[in-house]
């Protein structure tokens, strides 16, 4: 006799919650349904004290006979409860109700929905038996009936529906073909009326067993998928699979970098303003509004003071450097989905991993790691693809090696310095300088899987997805949620950050030096309006580059500036190299202050000041050895927090983002202190 | 260099129950996945790998007893797992598998290439 479900004691407004756990087999369709059911009603966050995704949803009710919301919880993709893996561990713990399900109570789900393709019954039925085993109300979803149809196969959901003993709803995920009814079944599961056999044998059989009574009416068809099969050929071919590879990749990257750069500019010019966009037929509010964006209003609308200083440079600059980093995480995880969905990612992976095997990381890694390429943040949290953990760890690690947008400002700066008027060594030295990130990373996790991470390199072996159309509906829900987690998991970090960053730098308050204040008198005594605005632009640069001088971390440049020594820093350069650890790209804008006056230091004239300038003692700024130091120094430092603050948070531990931090900072610092000495004169 | 023997745990070995009606092997002699022929259909009769690569391919279908078509050989090697018994309908899964784990999984041809 079946059992009829028992109702959690949670509860969502007036009415109880049922609790439902979602398992499948990868590949099965699982998030497609999940998304089917749930949409964008859903929270995404780790498991308690695992770094194992969940995504909890509320399926949507449209009777009012089934008051009681169903909340989803799509557990991982897992072939078995029963493999010694992280994800098959969450799933056991979850089902026993001794994991925590994010958001509610330490306890058994209500009941289990098991995704299993249709067209892979003889394997997929063994999760649905190890399901059964547990006693719990449970529901197969038959997902992919399509598929099956297409290869032959005819199945009566009743005929299957007896053989197991609990409810089986046939439906088709991507179309949404017997989805309602799954959702009204869910809320009605009961616990199975038998239990498959304990051992891996047994249950073996008895899948074995349910299949050939279910298809002992139907002999199936021919399915071989020659297509297919010329395909696989072709693209895990050693040399043209390695072609194919490449040329997906330059387009998913050329896409990722052009498509970006629109939203990109647009967020910029939303909270800097963009004179751009101003035209003389505008009223003056929008002009100024375009003009001076979300920042330049703000600090019109507050009187001039620490207040304004606060919310315009710490809060809404924190914000800004956030959400200036969401198009191109959107982006790359929407395009990523589309190609994960087609079939095609799994297998690139066997192409990459020739290559990478030899430096201890997986084929997986190649994707993240050239993510990183754009910023590190996303190629990081792209790691989460990887399946073995030390694998993952150690790829987390060698990312931030790889040469991020948020260097080329550093290195435009360092190389127009080395090679005025020389574009084509200037670009050697630019090329030099990806390959040295990209070598000195896996070379760093060879190390790393050779020592820390020390382990059985785990031989690949996946499941080749069948090829399909990707869907747009996944990889925009995708998209978003990884969005999502970037803004409330890393976007608070460093939005927390920066408000630190800009405490030190603008305190403690110092008086205007002198220079400033004449050049203040000085422009309102001037009768000519563009005299009295330079003036003026003079003033607030000596004002600057004063005020930060004097600053806790100016103080702090030049308490450490001993330390930089060797590498041939003076001061200035090491409070840049401080005020970077915010973000690579303000090391320009901190010198450029501190030397000119003026962060504008994407301005030719500003680089020319900046290679002229003096030290204290007279001499050069950045001679030839110093500047060689500051660019190996930057190629290999971890000069961004935000990226320790997202290690921190995808490898669950401070210490492996702590690690990253010290190794890199060391490499860096020898490598730096090395290439000063040798080319010292 | 190092390879992944070297920190592997001890290799268990899992082989087909032996019993005809369950696992009809054909009588040809046992070979290494890694040597099968492309489009060759053999039967997956013993695995001799990590447990916990061997518990992996066991619930991807690659289990003793299997029906294997060899997609690709090489690096990688693709097999497509035709399933158990042909009365059971097919998986029609594919796995890729690299050279070292297709070494240690020892099969017995069925039907050569078409």
């Amino acid at each position: 006799m079946a059992t009829p479900i028992q109702i959690s004691t949670a509860r969502q407004g007036d009415h109880p919650v049922t609790r439902v756990a979602l398992v499948g087999n990868p590949n099965t369709g699982k998030t497609t349904l999940f998304n089917r059911l749930c949409g964008l009603r859903h929270k995404t966050s780790n498991f308690p004290g695992t770094t194992q995704e969940a995504r909890v949803g509320t399926v949507a009710r449209r009777d009012a006979d089934h008051p009681r919301a169903i909340e989803l919880i799509d557990l991982p993709g897992i072939y078995s409860l029963e493999l010694d893996m992280s994800e098959a561990e969450v799933c056991r713990r979850v089902l026993a109700g001794t994991l925590a399900i994010p958001g509610g109570p330490v306890a058994a789900p209500d009941a289990v929905c098991v995704v299993i393709d249709a067209s892979n019954l003889p394997r997929t039925l063994l999760l649905v038996g190890e399901a059964l085993r547990r006693r719990l109300p449970t529901v197969v979803a038959l997902n992919m009936m399509d598929v099956a149809r297409r290869r032959g196969l005819i199945i009566e959901p009743l005929v299957l529906e007896q053989l197991l003993g609990c409810r089986v709803v046939p439906c088709n995920a991507r179309s949404g073909e017997g989805v309602e009814s799954l959702r009204v079944a869910l809320g009605s599961a009961v616990v199975p009326n038998h239990t498959p056999p304990g051992t891996q044998e047994g249950l073996e059989r008895w899948a074995d067993t349910v299949c050939q009574r279910l298809f002992d009416r139907a002999e199936p068809a021919d399915v071989r998928d020659r297509l297919s099969d010329r395909i696989d050929r072709l693209v895990t071919h050693p040399v043209a699979g390695l072609a194919v590879f490449l040329a997906v990749m330059a387009v998913l990257f050329f896409a990722i970098f052009s498509l970006a750069q629109v939203p990109m500019e647009l967020l910029d010019g939303l909270f800097g303003g963009n004179d751009a966009w101003t035209a003389p037929w505008q009223p003056a509010w929008l002009q100024a509004a375009l003009g001076e964006g979300v920042i330049g209003l703000a600090r019109a609308a507050l009187p001039a003071g620490l207040l304004s200083d606060f919310v315009c440079d710490a809060v809404l600059g924190g914000i800004a450097a956030t959400v200036v980093f969401l198009p191109q995480i959107m982006l790359l995880f929407f395009l990523i989905s589309l190609l994960e969905d087609t079939g095609y990612l799994a297998r690139a992976a066997f192409v990459m991993d020739r290559l990478l095997r030899p430096f201890g990381l997986p084929g997986h890694s190649f994707v993240p790691l050239l993510s990183c390429h754009a910023c590190a943040l996303p190629g990081i949290m792209a790691c989460r693809a990887i399946p073995d953990a030390r694998e993952r760890l150690a790829t987390i690690l060698a990312a931030p090696f790889m040469t991020c947008s948020a260097r080329l400002p550093v290195y435009v700066l360092l190389t127009s310095i080395l090679f005025p008027g020389e574009p084509l060594h200037a670009a050697l030295a630019f090329i030099g300088c990806y390959t040295l990130g990209a070598g000195a990373g896996v070379l760093s996790a060879m190390i790393a899987r050779r020592t820390i991470l020390r382990g059985a390199r785990r031989p690949m072996a996946l499941e080749l997805p069948t090829y399909k159309t990707p869907s747009l509906v996944n990889a925009v829900t995708s998209s978003l949620d990884r969005a999502r987690v970037f803004l409330v998991k890393a976007g608070t970090n460093i939005l927390a950050i920066c408000i630190l960053l800009w405490w030190l730098s603008a305190f403690p308050r110092v008086d205007e030096p002198a220079k400033a204040a004449e050049l203040r008198a000085q422009a309102a005594a001037a009768t000519d309006a563009a005299e009295a605005e330079r003036l003026t632009f003079e003033a607030e640069a000596a004002a600057q580059s004063h005020a930060k001088a004097h600053s806790y971390i100016g103080m702090a440049g030049r308490a450490v500036q001993p330390l930089f020594e060797p590498l041939g820093f003076d001061w200035r350069i090491s409070v840049g190299v401080m005020t970077s650890f915010a973000a690579r790209e303000v090391f320009v804008s901190t010198l450029s202050v501190m030397v000119t006056g003026h962060e504008d230091a994407e301005d030719e004239g500003v680089i020319q000041q900046l290679a002229s300038a003096r030290r204290d003692d007279g001499g050069p700024l950045f001679p030839r050895e110093t500047a060689w130091a500051t660019l190996v120094f930057f190629v290999l430092a971890m000069q961004c927090l935000p990226t320790l603050a997202v290690t921190a948070r995808e490898t669950g531990h401070a210490k492996w983002a702590l690690l990253q931090f010290v190794w890199m900072s060391a490499l860096a610092y020898g490598a730096a202190a090395i290439t000063h000495a040798l080319l010292a004169p | 260099m190092e390879t992944s023997q070297e920190h592997a745990p001890a290799a268990n070995r899992v082989s087909c129950a032996g019993d005809p009606a369950l696992c009809p092997l054909p009588e040809t002699p046992p070979m290494a996945l890694s040597g099968l022929p492309v489009n060759a259909l053999a039967h997956v009769c013993e695995t001799c790998l990590d447990p916990r690569d061997a518990a992996m391919l066991r619930a991807m279908g690659m289990r003793p007893c299997a029906r294997i078509r060899m997609i690709r050989a090489g690096e990688p090697c693709i097999v497509e797992v035709v399933g158990v018994n042909p009365a059971t309908g097919s998986c029609g899964c594919r796995i890729g598998l690299s050279r070292d784990l297709a070494d240690r999984v020892t099969v017995r041809l069925s039907a050569h290439p078409a």
